[in-house]
């Protein structure tokens, strides 16, 4: 099952490129796996996608979520890029596209974001960031 | 006190399964839709409510876990927030291996109340009821408790409903999706006139096979009573006890627009001929059907023992073979009853996956055995939805 799509953003504070800074990401279904990974020197990042072999989400029948963060410590503050869930074993398409986009600006307020899938509305997701999609 | 809309249940039942584990930084996050948060604010600072949940390795260990979500009523400026002083509770179900266990070990216990109940479900609700106490013994005045869960979480609902009303004098809303039946009918007649029928929402979808469990005689509160019924599907899906099938099925804008149903009533005279057992299904119908058949064979044969069940005096794990041994003692009966008995037993044997057999005499062994596989059949069907963990 999927657990988490490929990520790539960059990190900025006032506009200016954060260089060689931890961003970090937790995914979690029962326990919690972390991976981080380091900007360059244009502030950018990526992780690959992962995913998972358990044995507990193969029955249909089990209540699966996904917790999907990304986020960073810089002087001593958290900044959240992302915090999703994902119910089900799929990766919503909306999570795969945002996430391909986490571009943030340390000085924006974290602040809620509503997805809807274009083609299927009723497939609505609210997401937590500092990031901005325009 | 006005009920939350059907969409907001959904949601707020779906937000108690994230809040099981905190991140490596102590965090529950949570992020809730804007219609959510215009009504309630969710402080997790000091986490959810922790209860533990399983048998007794789960509580030897004493492995906590999030289970109760809780959200007070937000006092927006220059607006008005019909549940600006109401509390809720959402409580998820099962999600984990040591929460299996829990499911379908129907042993009693007592509430403190003196009630019986299934025990699994009560005894994850007493791992809650320190850390519930002080919200609900701060409920503002004129606020309503609002208790709300999917599955296993609907059914701990259920006891955390009739608790708040009776121990606190709380005004109560009880929402659930997909819950089992909780106790006998001793609890479900006491806690349907605590908390009143109009202020329970029970939701079931039709194919959803876990609120038939445990078997009669433990029974849904309402008593008697009708249920939510959110679709129209009448064969068994086990899939369709999901919470995304329960959020699909319940868009509407309030309860008005959902069909409601009595599906089982303990009082419906149902008697079954052998012929009828060619239109027998594997659907929730025909579950209700060879229950309340039952239940009218044991009325008219011998309603001392029906009592004596019903109130839980006779229970225990070899209740069914109890049951056969007074149906194949004529002596015991009031009235012939081989017919309808012998037409019931060829409706279950049909059900159960056994259509080709024919029942020759009405012994215990024979009706034992048919009880057996009655029984057989639809825990297994049941344990497809709800053993997430064995596959």
């Amino acid at each position: 099952m999927h657990l988490c799509p490929e990520v790539k953003g960059r990190v900025t504070l006032e506009g200016k490129p954060l260089v060689n800074q931890k961003i970090e990401r937790s995914l979690t279904l029962e326990d919690e796996e972390l991976d981080h990974v380091y900007t360059d020197a244009d502030g950018h990042f990526s992780f690959v996608a992962k995913s998972l072999k358990s044995k507990l989400p193969g029955n249909i029948f089990y209540q699966t979520v996904v917790r999907i963060i990304v986020d960073m410590e810089f002087e001593g503050e958290i900044y959240n890029l992302w915090i999703g869930f994902q119910h089900g074993l799929k990766t919503p398409s909306e999570f795969k596209k945002h996430l391909l986009k986490l571009n943030a600006e340390l000085s924006a307020e974290e602040c809620k974001h509503h997805l809807v899938n274009p083609k299927k509305t009723s497939e609505e997701h609210y997401v937590s960031s500092i990031c901005r999609w325009n | 006190m006005a009920a939350l809309p059907p969409s907001i249940c959904t949601e707020l039942a779906t937000q108690a399964y994230v809040i099981k584990k905190a991140d490596r930084r102590g965090r529950f996050p949570l992020v809730t839709s804007m219609t959510l948060d215009n009504y309630f604010t969710f402080d997790l600072s000091n986490g959810p409510i922790k209860g533990i949940s399983g048998g007794a390795v789960a509580h030897a260990k004493g492995v906590q876990t999030g289970f109760v979500l809780v959200g007070h009523g937000r006092s927006p400026i220059g607006r008005s927030n019909p549940y600006k002083n109401d509390l809720v509770l959402a409580i998820r179900g099962t999600n984990s291996i040591y929460d299996t266990s829990t499911d379908l070990r129907a042993n009693i216990s007592l509430t403190e109340f003196g009630a019986r109940v299934h025990s699994g479900f009560n005894s994850l609700f007493i791992t809650l009821q320190a850390e519930l106490a002080p919200y609900l013994s701060t409920v503002k005045s004129g606020g309503t408790v609002h208790c709300i869960g999917h599955s296993l979480g609907g059914a701990v609902a259920s006891l955390v409903a009739d608790w708040a009303k009776k121990r606190f004098n709380c005004k109560v809303k009880l929402y659930t999706f997909g819950a089992p039946k909780v106790g006998l009918h001793d609890f479900a007649l006491k806690t349907t006139n605590a908390l009143e029928p109009k202020n329970i929402y029970r939701c079931v979808n039709g194919g959803d096979v876990v609120p038939m469990v445990p078997v009669w005689p433990f029974i849904h509160a309402p008593y008697n009573a009708h249920e939510y019924r959110l679709d129209n599907h009448k064969l068994l899906r086990p899939w369709h006890h999901l919470m995304k099938y329960y959020t699909e099925n319940c868009k509407a804008q309030s309860w008005d627009g959902i069909n409601k149903d009595i599906s089982f009533n303990s009082f419906r005279r149902v008697t079954l001929s052998v012929q009828n057992a060619q239109q027998v299904q594997s659907s929730v119908y025909w579950m209700n059907r060879l229950s309340e058949a039952l239940i009218t064979i044991l009325r008219e044969a011998n309603l001392a023992l029906l009592n004596s069940i019903q109130s839980g005096v006779a229970n225990g794990l070899n209740l069914y073979d109890k049951i056969a041994m007074i149906l194949a003692d004529k002596s015991l009966h009031a009235m012939d009853i081989s017919s309808q008995l012998s037409g019931l037993l060829a409706c279950m044997l049909k059900f159960a996956g056994y259509g080709g057999h024919k029942i020759k005499e009405l012994t215990a062994e024979v009706i034992r055995w048919v009880f057996e596989r009655t029984l057989n059949m639809i825990n297994r069907l049941a344990r497809e939805a709800l053993n997430t963990t064995e596959h």
